[in-house]
């Protein structure tokens, strides 16, 4: 009997600790989610509108396996598409928005969203000065890039300077750039 | 004398057995997370508070809890507070959250916290409870900020965001150490603070025997 | 009876004349010839380099072995052999701060933590650079050219071949005129030294030739089966810091293994690490992460070829 007892109590006790950090967390969870739903929304948003510096609004087009974001400016004309880049660096996932002329032969801009390459080197990948590296490149044939540039040669189409020290990751950048364009060209087609 | 056991309870935290020099517990997030101060600062509290919140549930309910399934119930209050705070950073500090990441998480299994319930808040009265998981979770905070300060201030040249030593590029002198903000940095940083720390209270329990 | 530590073993007793400072002195003076031609090639940055970083590691040293009560051993000559070799293996143009810090990290915390010569896991000198390279990654990949004196970025012979397939002569890496770390340039200069210590029995032959066969080996493989995306076998054996690493580095006393077997294992296992790192990583050399990760499984590598006893069953 006492064996029993001990049972009941055991089980009995474990179900109510459940139950209330289960309700609890319930009661939590509602209260912070949307919150945190709507700022991860605020930023996507925001950072089409940083690569598509026309758009004043968009539209989502979901296609076979990614969504692409189709910016309109204020007469109602398509400005460029935006869609999210995502690739491995050096240290881990690197996530991109990408922003690109309607026929996909031009990058207007790009916004690093999420990166955890090292601090000081491959970090500078989030840096102003490299991302506006890819304001108005050439898109086609593909994004290429340089180490220890000489100062004097003229950057050719589409080409962008990698970082000192971190050629990994600027090269990371610009291979999920181009991954991704060709594969959107092909789902458009 | 019970205010003298009370200030003894949260006093040790700090320094005599501090969570993270003299125990070495809770090493993943202070390894992982140190890399500037801010991040150090909001891991310090968020283990904090939930040290602080579980040492109360389970020293006010200690008589109820069946010996066989303690550690469960310990582990499922601690779960439960861990999602609270990291709903809570989620919601209202994306940024700090991010760059966190798992670790938050992960304060489930920091051994300093469960250990403190099995150890202190299951055996003892709910206000020395409350002093001892504040003086731990206050000397956990001071020791990942200390840490924290010290890995930013090496490797990006400030501390809390603040420009200390001028950089190279903006007409300093001061070159940052990137290994400082990589994971070897930390090692390096907690073992050199642990070895000064031993070679001096060496030093004081070699000089109070022979006396 | 005052209590000593006799040793007890069975007859023959040989005691040997060799000691700590003579084995140091000898390999000094087999870095000579290196020494005298970084000096050549790099001039003035060479002298300093070498001058702050033997320096560094004596003060070092001392102020240590002050702090633990221990016998001062500065002239030992271990410490001036780790701080002759980290300038070896560093970039010609490297600030002498950063040189200075780097040794004090490799005496401090390569050395004297784990308790002094003898008791360190790592390579002392390789473990600085490697802290440096950490560290400091853009000071320590910006590159010089030979014979002049300012800094005038070009890059390593290793780093053309894997950033823009192009292929520095022979001839160059043979005798040094190429960019890259202090002593690593002249291939000729480290084989005079290192067939001094060779020839007096200093270093153990089979680690350099474990190496270096594996390197030859497995580079004329690949090289064989795709001429063009591989360099040839010679070329590996030349460029960057292989040779230097070779002789002076992987045969460190104190952080190989004891047994002979476990010195051909340490060998063959660091050329197996280094070609992988220079065929498929993405550095461009890995002379030093090779032998440091042999360092790291030298205890492993002699449990496991422990000689077995005499009438032991298996």
């Amino acid at each position: 009997m006492k064996i029993m007892s001990d049972t009941v109590k055991m089980i009995a006790v474990l179900t109510i600790v459940g139950l209330i950090s289960g309700g609890f967390l319930t009661f939590v969870y509602e209260q912070t989610i949307s919150k945190a739903e709507r700022k991860s929304l605020e930023s996507l948003r925001k950072a089409i509108f940083v690569v598509l510096p026309e758009a004043v609004d968009y539209q989502e087009l979901k296609l076979a396996d990614q969504i692409l974001y189709q910016g309109i400016d204020k007469s109602g004309q398509k400005v460029g598409l935006a869609f999210l880049v995502e690739g491995s660096g050096f240290q881990g996932k690197i996530e991109i928005m990408v922003g690109v002329d309607q026929d996909l032969s031009r990058l207007q801009n790009i916004q690093v969203l999420e990166s955890v390459e090292t601090p000081g080197l491959g970090g500078k990948i989030t840096d102003q000065e490299f991302q506006d590296q890819f304001k108005g490149i050439a898109a086609r044939p593909k994004i290429t890039y340089v180490r220890n540039r000489n100062p004097v040669t003229p950057k050719k189409p589409g080409e962008i300077d990698a970082i000192t020290g971190a050629t990994i990751s600027s090269k990371a950048v610009a291979d999920m750039i181009n991954k991704e364009i060709v594969r959107v060209w092909e789902a458009l087609q | 004398m019970r205010q003298y056991i009370l200030f003894k309870d949260a006093l040790k935290g700090l320094w005599k057995e501090n969570p993270v020099f003299r125990q070495l517990l809770g090493m993943c997030p202070t390894l992982a997370v140190t890399n500037a101060a801010i991040f150090g600062l909001s891991m310090g509290l968020a283990t904090f508070f939930v040290l602080l919140c579980s040492s109360i549930i389970i020293s006010i309910f200690r008589r109820v809890f069946p010996h066989q399934v303690r550690i469960a119930s310990f582990v499922v209050i601690i779960a439960t507070f861990v999602t609270v705070v990291d709903l809570f950073l989620k919601g209202n500090f994306p940024e700090i959250s991010k760059a966190l990441g798992p670790y938050v998480p992960l304060i489930v299994v920091n051994c300093l916290i469960l250990g403190r319930q099995e150890v202190f808040a299951s055996k003892n009265p709910l206000h020395r409870a409350v002093a001892d998981a504040l003086g731990m979770g206050i000397g956990f905070t001071l020791a990942l900020i200390a840490l924290a300060s010290i890995r930013e201030l090496l490797g990006s040249g400030t501390i809390f965001g603040v420009q200390i030593l001028t950089l190279v590029g903006e007409g300093g002198r001061f070159r940052p150490w990137i290994i400082m903000l990589l994971p070897a940095g930390a090692f390096l940083t907690l073992g050199t603070m642990i070895g000064i720390s031993n070679f001096f209270t060496g030093r004081a329990a070699k000089k109070s025997a022979c006396h | 009876m005052k209590e000593e530590h006799f040793l007890v073993s069975t007859s023959p007793h040989i005691r040997s004349a060799e000691d700590i400072p003579k084995i140091m002195y000898a390999v000094i003076i087999a870095l000579i010839p290196v020494a005298i031609a970084s000096i050549y090639f790099f001039r003035l940055w060479a002298i300093k380099l070498m001058a702050v970083c033997i320096i560094t590691a004596m003060g070092t040293e001392d102020i240590f072995q002050r702090l633990r009560k221990k016998d001062i051993t500065v002239f030992d000559g271990s410490a001036i052999i780790t701080g002759l070799l980290l300038a070896f293996i560093l970039p010609p143009s490297l600030p002498l701060w950063a040189a200075s810090l780097g040794t004090f990290f490799a005496i401090a915390l390569g050395k004297q933590i784990f308790g002094g010569l003898g008791y360190n896991i790592f390579n002392p000198a390789l473990l600085g650079r490697a802290f440096l390279m950490a560290t400091f990654p853009v000071l320590m990949t910006t590159w010089t050219k030979p014979f002049s004196l300012d800094v005038v970025t070009s890059a390593t012979p290793l780093a053309q071949m894997k950033f823009a397939q192009s292929f520095v002569s022979h001839q160059s890496l043979f005798l040094g005129n190429v960019s890259g770390s202090l002593g690593e340039t002249s291939a000729l200069a480290i084989l005079i030294g290192a067939s001094f210590l060779l020839i007096r029995k200093i270093i153990d032959w089979r680690i350099p030739a474990g190496y270096l066969g594996t390197v030859v080996l497995l580079s004329s493989i690949f090289w064989f089966i795709d001429p063009k995306g591989f360099a040839d076998p010679l070329w590996h054996l030349l460029a960057g810091g292989l040779i230097l690493g070779a002789f002076f580095m992987a045969p460190d006393m104190v952080t190989t293994p004891v047994t002979k077997r476990g010195r051909w294992v340490f060998g063959i296992g660091c050329g197996l690490i280094l070609i992988v790192i220079r065929s498929w990583s993405g550095l461009p050399e890995g002379v030093m992460y090779s032998i440091l990760l042999m360092n790291a499984i030298t205890p492993l590598i002699n449990r496991f070829t422990h000689p077995r006893i005499f009438g032991e069953q298996k």
